[in-house]
């Protein structure tokens, strides 16, 4: 129904996630194309002089034949070093981006928490911003209509909620998105390291909120973060990744210690080298 | 795919098989051969009769026929054979011996078309039907078999449910850009009036006292430049912003996926609400000097339209262009200035000599901004012959652009 990166029907309503051998290739730009290097290696390649283009120097992988899948209800945690990859499987997964090889798929309604507050209009209110930020996440003002001041109350901004968004602290304006994220009520939600930011109390009211959203109407969640005690207390299941590769997936305690082993040892190795 | 092509084999020349299965490779084969046909005939009789610019065809062209055949054959060849020569892993497309016989079959019936039913056209519409055909010969050749990712079934239904589900976000957002700038600054509406005033009453001044030469017909200056001037600002506005978009927006873009022509839209809406506020003002300066609406304002709706296809049919692909390379938005720029004085804006079209007019030929703004006058000042229906060329490029351009905007939409945030 709603921003769904999948095109086909399938029979297994069961799956909502599908990840099925996904690469991601980047190309490093060494320095930016303009029309200058354009046309010149445009020429170049005509005649033979040159095979690529020139800032094309090495392709980077930052996803390397990835698959899992995802059920209904699960929730998934994504860890591993900064570079893994892990925000790439998040906007491959929102359809941001396009996988180079290999399908990713996401069925059902899903709201993606990359960073809080982004499409917040600053001339606007709260209240304004509330339709805009669910319309930019897919979702119909009527919607929403039902569930404002729920967002309102759980947001704790009280009378600000109708003052211009310019002139809310970070803190509001992370609670005021977290709080539209969970309160538009998707089937899947998509967490890239927000929770790292706003106060410890803000933090667990919102984590104790999503347990209880996944135990009454079996949402579903994939959460990027560094933070061990976060992944324990949401997610049942997490994947290891590492330079792009998937290392394990499996109970979130197996994968946690394999990643604390993952770190140490590369840290041991990076002793070694120097 | 490779099954379907087999089966329509047999059907080669069935057209209602055709269009009943709506295999659109196909269609657009046979589309892409009749454009190929115009556009040799077209370049046959611009060799052949060198005729003077502006004049019919007449007798001359029906009399010889036969000498089109040869130039029909040829361009045919070049054309695949530049198109073959493209053929890779990267064109997803092939040429076969069915190519050669449909384009033969389309050669036979569309010169008996040409002789038959377009006799009596003007070198004018002759070049435009030509500058359609070769923009058509290639997109359909070399841009658009590069587009589409088998992985994905992407069509343009699948691309209108989408945007149609994403509705709100278009509404809503164009609401809240138009009210936080009504809002913010104090004189709010009136300084996007004051720019065609401001320039017009300067103009009148050059025109009217430093150089009284300047003839532009029965209406005074100020009358004469409104209604093109504000045409043009719409156009050159929406072509600015939106090439711009994909750049701006570029941090909501890396955060969340909404459909990315949603930006492009929004600014085409705020033009749109900005052009009434121009008009009204137009519309009161009209009234000063004795211009009132008139009946043939209904026809205004179809010039804006057909300007709104060429206006996002430019955006579509500039947009996408300005995040690839960055120079993009400067260069528009530039080429819009001079665009400016080469668009009969600030004179009338038919003061450029005849020998000179091959500068405004290919212009599509050319003849919307002459019906623009003729409705708002001489109170007549816009020329639709001439209306054809804008109207039919406009169309293709949206189409094609719209589909090459969404075959690359996510690689948008790929070139951060």
């Amino acid at each position: 129904m709603s921003n769904t990166a999948n095109t086909k029907q399938y029979t297994d309503d069961e799956i909502v996630v599908i990840v099925d051998n996904v690469s991601k290739r980047y190309v490093r730009n060494e320095f930016r194309p303009s029309l200058r290097h354009e046309a010149g290696s445009f020429i170049k390649r005509r005649l033979g002089l040159s095979a690529g283009l020139p800032w094309q120097s090495e392709p980077f992988w930052a996803l390397k034949d990835v698959t899992f899948s995802v059920k209904r209800g699960e929730g998934v945690a994504v860890v591993g070093r900064n570079g893994a990859g892990k925000t790439t499987l998040l906007r491959i997964l929102t359809g941001i981006s396009r996988p180079t090889t290999g399908r990713a798929e996401v069925r059902g309604r899903f709201v993606t928490l990359m960073s809080l507050g982004t499409g917040f209009d600053n001339e606007r209110s709260g209240r304004e911003n509330i339709y805009l930020n669910a319309a930019i996440h897919g979702f119909h003002p009527d919607d929403v209509k039902d569930s404002i001041e729920t967002i309102i109350d759980f947001s704790e901004l009280g009378d600000f909620i109708d003052r211009p968004i310019k002139y809310y602290s970070a803190g509001m304006r992370a609670r005021l998105g977290f709080s539209i994220a969970i309160f538009t009520f998707p089937d899947i939600i998509l967490v890239d390291e927000v929770l790292a930011a706003g106060d410890t109390a803000f933090k667990q009211k919102c984590i104790a909120k999503i347990d209880e959203l996944r135990d009454n109407q079996e949402q579903t969640i994939i959460f990027v973060s560094h933070s061990d005690e976060q992944i324990k207390q949401m997610c049942e299941r997490s994947i290891l990744l590492h330079r792009g590769e998937l290392l394990c997936d499996g109970p979130t305690d197996d994968v946690l210690a394999e990643y604390h082993h993952l770190l140490k040892s590369d840290q041991a190795g990076r002793r070694t080298v120097r | 795919m490779a099954t379907t092509k087999q089966t329509h084999e047999e059907h080669l020349f069935d057209f209602p098989h055709l269009i009943q299965k709506f295999n659109r490779p196909l269609l657009i084969e046979f589309l892409a051969s009749y454009s190929i046909l115009f556009a040799a005939m077209l370049v046959a009789v611009n060799f052949r009769l060198r005729i003077p610019f502006g004049k019919t065809l007449g007798d001359i062209y029906v009399a010889q026929p036969p000498l089109l055949y040869p130039f029909m054959i040829f361009s045919v060849l070049v054309v695949t054979a530049f198109a073959a020569s493209l053929r890779g892993e990267s064109t997803r497309f092939s040429f076969s011996h069915r190519m050669a016989l449909q384009t033969f079959a389309a050669l036979m019936i569309a010169t008996g078309f040409i002789v038959t039913f377009l006799p009596d056209v003007s070198l004018l519409q002759m070049a435009y039907f030509e500058s359609i055909s070769i923009g058509f010969i290639f997109l359909i050749y070399v841009l658009f078999p590069r587009l589409r990712d088998p992985r994905y079934e992407d069509d343009i239904q699948a691309y209108l449910m989408k945007l149609y589900h994403n509705r709100a976000l278009l509404t809503l957002w164009i609401r809240y850009t138009i009210r936080s700038r009504y809002s913010q600054t104090f004189l709010g509406i009136i300084w996007i009036i004051i720019q065609p005033l401001s320039l017009s009453l300067v103009l009148a001044l050059v025109f009217g006292k430093f150089l009284p030469r300047m003839d532009v017909g029965e209406v005074n200056f100020v009358s004469f430049f409104l209604p093109g001037f504000v045409a043009w600002q719409l156009f050159s506005h929406v072509i600015i912003i939106g090439t711009n978009s994909m750049i701006r927006g570029m941090g909501l873009i890396n955060q969340v996926y909404f459909p990315r022509e949603v930006l492009i839209l929004v600014h085409t809406g705020e033009a749109l609400v900005d052009l009434v506020f121009t008009f009204a003002a137009m519309l009161v300066v009209n009234g000063l000097v004795g211009l009132w609406p008139n009946p043939a304002f209904i026809y205004l709706p179809i010039l804006i339209f057909i300007q709104l296809t060429l206006m996002l049919g430019f955006v579509f692909y500039l947009s996408f262009f300005a995040v690839l390379i960055r120079d993009i938005p400067q260069l528009i720029g530039v080429i819009l200035r001079v665009m400016f004085y080469l668009t009969p804006v600030i004179y009338p079209a038919d003061r450029i000599p005849e020998n000179l007019r091959w500068l405004i030929l290919f212009n599509p703004l050319v003849p919307v901004i002459n019906g623009y006058r003729e409705v708002i000042l001489f109170n007549r229906p816009p020329d639709w012959v001439a209306l054809y060329y804008p109207f039919v490029v406009g169309m293709i351009l949206m189409f094609t652009g719209y589909l090459y905007f969404k075959a690359n939409e996510s690689k948008i945030s790929d070139y951060v």
